[in-house]
């Protein structure tokens, strides 16, 4: 990098946001631990925490747990069923309040976004730590929330400086610190290192940035290929600076549409996964018609027993919103993986659907061959939204939301 | 083996052969041309890839005949950077060396064994279509763009080519829009022949017919066709299985009808479709006199064009194509003027010539909500 050309980029996350939202549209939640929930009714166990208070983190609450472990940690929480509309609406406000800093804003999800304050530096001679002040202010004043920032020279370090100081904490790490700040923390804590890769560095005894940065490149590249390039990078502070930018609203769009189920201790049948998988397919094509998107690759997720996921997908010819093109694909997925199955029972099961497209539909001849499907998918949505979703079913599902609709029941009562 | 021949009509005659043989095999000796020189007569040469085959002929002076497979493209690139002129071509038989020496330069390259090179497909000419070179280019014309790509259906990914009383059809789709062009022909058959050609003999084909005129016969059994010109002969395989029964879709009868100049809309939807940066979708509507393009891409812009056209029937509220499809449908059309005409926004939309009637295009439109 040039000289006097280090970019400086801001990383603003929302502190508890779904929580916050809620806790400042309802001030009676305030100070109180506030759990938004993912899940079709607050009233029952099923479904999971997406998002916790601050005040519910003392518990031992974190967003991920299910409902049922969270009430038991913590009972006298107010559980809310989360309102995405909302949020998302005003994660659009707050993009807003971020291209009035600068145009270069990337969104990395509903709460999380990167700004390229360059810019808007040189031009003011303002300091990168009162830009990122001035931000987080008028976040606050504007939408009434917390929000926590790091500001670094490239979106990677950007990012873990933010982590340093939550909630409502302003890190600037500036490029002449970073060797110190990043050398003692745990690898763990480098954007991008799961817990799969956790594992495999701990095996050659690499424990904090520091260690990885110690690596030679040669042999990263030999043993994780472009990832070990990108790690080596990494640990020596050295990121992408580039802001996936473009329309910040736009890139607020649904990328997916997925649902899954856990399947308890592990399910071998093929054929109950297939019914299973069918019914989590429904789910997912009445959805994507409800917000009338059409979708191409479709993914099949499997976690499989002693918790070793993976993924296969298959991009279709053209798009479709119809469980008629999706399931004989996810299906088809699954059934390539019988083998394994076999042997390690799945304890989870999920499809999605990607590569979307909004609202607009190529129609093709075939439609105009056979579209009692279309005609018939049309109907029963219409008797859903009007009677409830659980009025007309498969008969291939009948028996499938009793056994699988998260917990298996008989469970529940004796915890 | 040692021949002498003309650097540019070997050029032309390898170029031919090379198009048919495989680049991505996994049999190397599909990517090689065959070369074969019998005594007194014209060098032959042969590529293929196993679907199609081509066999061209070349004359050349032999004085000792013989026969070698050497990698195509290699070859072709030898040959085209030669000067032009006489060209020498020698084997040396024990090793399949291969000699290629022009006035000044040479090329010494490993041949491959003939024997293990394909032999050339014979067709046993059960059924034979004979038609006017100049028609069946424009068959191929007014089809070939409207042929599918994606494999998941074969049937879809060639050209039918069918006999039908008193006229040949040729047809294509790749299920968002069909092409039908028709020509009329002489005698009634009493059997009427059905072929679907893949897309890349269609496209070979079509060079092939450049700088031909007059008739031209395409004889085919049960699983081959082959086409032959004076100097190059072309044989491909015929796909299997049932073309879709296209008739039923093609509306009887549309609720709105619109004569237009081709160019004017052509041009008009180029111009729109600048606006289109998603999907390519334009929208199209009528009123009393004109038809109405617009496109827009969210926070990009929109354009709009009216363009003039003689409207019968009901006005056209809202379709949406996709403009590519509809350019290529409008460029088939070899008359002035064409008829546009829909029915409604999830209805088909079709394409006709007025004239002679001979060109039928049935466009897909795009559900918007």
């Amino acid at each position: 990098m040039l000289k006097g050309r280090e970019k400086t980029i801001i990383h603003l996350d929302m502190d508890a946001y779904f929580a916050s939202v809620e806790q400042r549209d309802h001030p009676i939640y305030q100070g109180r631990p506030v759990l938004v929930c993912h899940t079709d009714s607050v009233d029952g166990v099923f479904g999971v925490v997406a998002a916790a208070s601050y005040e519910a983190r003392p518990f031992g609450v974190k967003s991920g747990m299910s409902v049922f472990e969270a009430k038991k940690l913590c009972p006298k929480g107010i559980y809310l069923m989360g309102d995405y509309n909302k949020y998302l609406h005003n994660t659009k406000e707050l993009v807003k309040i971020c291209e009035s800093f600068t145009d270069q804003v990337e969104v990395f999800s509903i709460d999380e976004m990167w700004l390229d304050v360059t810019e808007t530096k040189n031009r003011f001679k303002e300091d990168a730590g009162r830009i990122a002040y001035r931000l987080q202010t008028e976040v606050k004043r504007k939408l009434g929330l917390s929000s926590s920032i790091g500001v670094g020279p490239n979106k990677l370090v950007a990012k873990m400086a933010g982590e340093f100081h939550k909630p409502g904490g302003i890190t600037v790490i500036r490029p002449s610190d970073l060797p110190q700040i990043l050398a003692p923390l745990p690898v763990k804590k480098l954007f991008g290192v799961g817990r799969k890769m956790k594992k495999h560095l701990d095996l050659i005894g690499v424990a904090t940035i520091g260690d990885l940065a110690e690596v030679p490149e040669e042999y990263l590249k030999k043993r994780f290929g472009v990832v070990g390039l990108w790690l080596k990078q990494a640990a020596k502070g050295l990121g992408d600076g580039v802001l996936a930018s473009g329309r910040g609203s736009t890139s607020l769009m649904v990328k997916s549409f997925g649902h899954s189920s856990a399947l308890g201790s592990g399910e071998a049948d093929i054929d109950k996964l297939c019914q299973i998988l069918l019914g989590l397919c429904e789910g997912v094509t009445r959805r994507m018609r409800r917000g009338k998107y059409l979708g191409r690759t479709v993914t099949l997720r499997l976690r499989l027993a002693r918790s070793f996921g993976f993924t296969r997908g298959h991009t279709l010819s053209g798009v479709s919103d119809m469980i008629e093109t999706i399931y004989p694909v996810a299906r088809a997925l699954l059934l390539k993986e019988q083998p394994v199955l076999v042997e390690y029972p799945a304890t989870l099961i999920g499809v999605s659907v990607s590569n979307l497209l909004f609202a607009e539909k190529q129609l093709s001849i075939f439609d105009l061959f056979d579209d009692r499907f279309v005609r018939l998918t049309t109907a029963v949505d219409n008797v859903k939204d009007k009677y409830g979703d659980r009025l007309i079913t498969r008969a291939a599902l009948l028996d499938w939301r009793r056994r699988y609709h998260g917990v298996e029941p008989s469970r529940l009562h004796k915890p | 083996m040692l021949i002498t021949l003309d650097q540019g009509s070997f050029l032309s005659a390898l170029q031919a052969a090379q198009r048919a043989s495989s680049t991505q095999s996994t049999l190397p000796i599909l990517s090689g041309i065959k070369i074969q020189a019998e005594k007194d007569g014209d060098l032959e040469i042969y590529g293929t890839d196993l679907e199609i085959s081509v066999k061209s002929k070349c004359p050349a002076r032999v004085e000792k005949p013989g026969s070698t497979v050497l990698p195509g493209r290699l070859l072709v690139d030898i040959v085209k950077h030669m000067p032009p002129g006489a060209i020498e071509i020698k084997t040396e038989e024990k090793a399949n060396n291969i000699e290629i020496k022009s006035e000044k330069s040479s090329f010494k390259i490993k041949g491959m064994q003939p024997e293990d090179f394909p032999a050339f497909p014979d067709v046993e000419a059960k059924q034979k279509i004979t038609v006017d070179v100049r028609q069946l280019t424009d068959m191929l014309k007014g089809t070939a763009k409207a042929i599918s790509k994606d494999e998941t259906r074969p049937v879809l990914t060639g050209a039918l080519l069918q006999e039908e009383d008193k006229s040949l059809l040729m047809v294509a789709t790749d299920s968002y829009r069909l092409a039908v062009k028709t020509v009329p022909m002489r005698t009634k058959k009493t059997e009427n022949t059905s072929l679907l050609i893949p897309q890349r003999a269609i496209e070979e084909i079509q060079k092939l017919l450049i700088n031909e005129s007059g008739k031209i016969d395409i004889t085919s059994d049960e699983n081959l066709m082959a086409i032959k010109t004076a100097n190059i002969e072309l044989i491909s395989r015929l796909i299997e299985g049932q073309f879709p029964k296209y008739k039923q879709l093609v509306p009887k009868e549309t609720t709105t009808s619109a004569e237009v100049n081709k160019d004017e809309l052509i041009a008009a939807v180029k111009r729109v479709a600048l606006m289109a940066q998603k999907n390519m979708s334009i929208k199209v509507s009528t009123d009393s006199s004109s038809i109405n393009i617009v496109a827009t891409t969210q926070g990009v812009g929109e354009a709009s064009e009216r363009v003039k056209a003689k409207i019968t029937g009901e006005k056209m509220g809202e379709i949406a194509f996709n403009a590519q499809f509809l350019i290529d449908g409008l460029q088939a059309i070899s008359e002035e003027k064409a008829l546009f005409e829909f029915t409604g926004p999830v209805n088909p939309g079709l394409i006709k010539s007025i004239k002679k009637k001979d060109y039928l295009y049935l466009l897909m439109p795009i559900r918007i909500s």
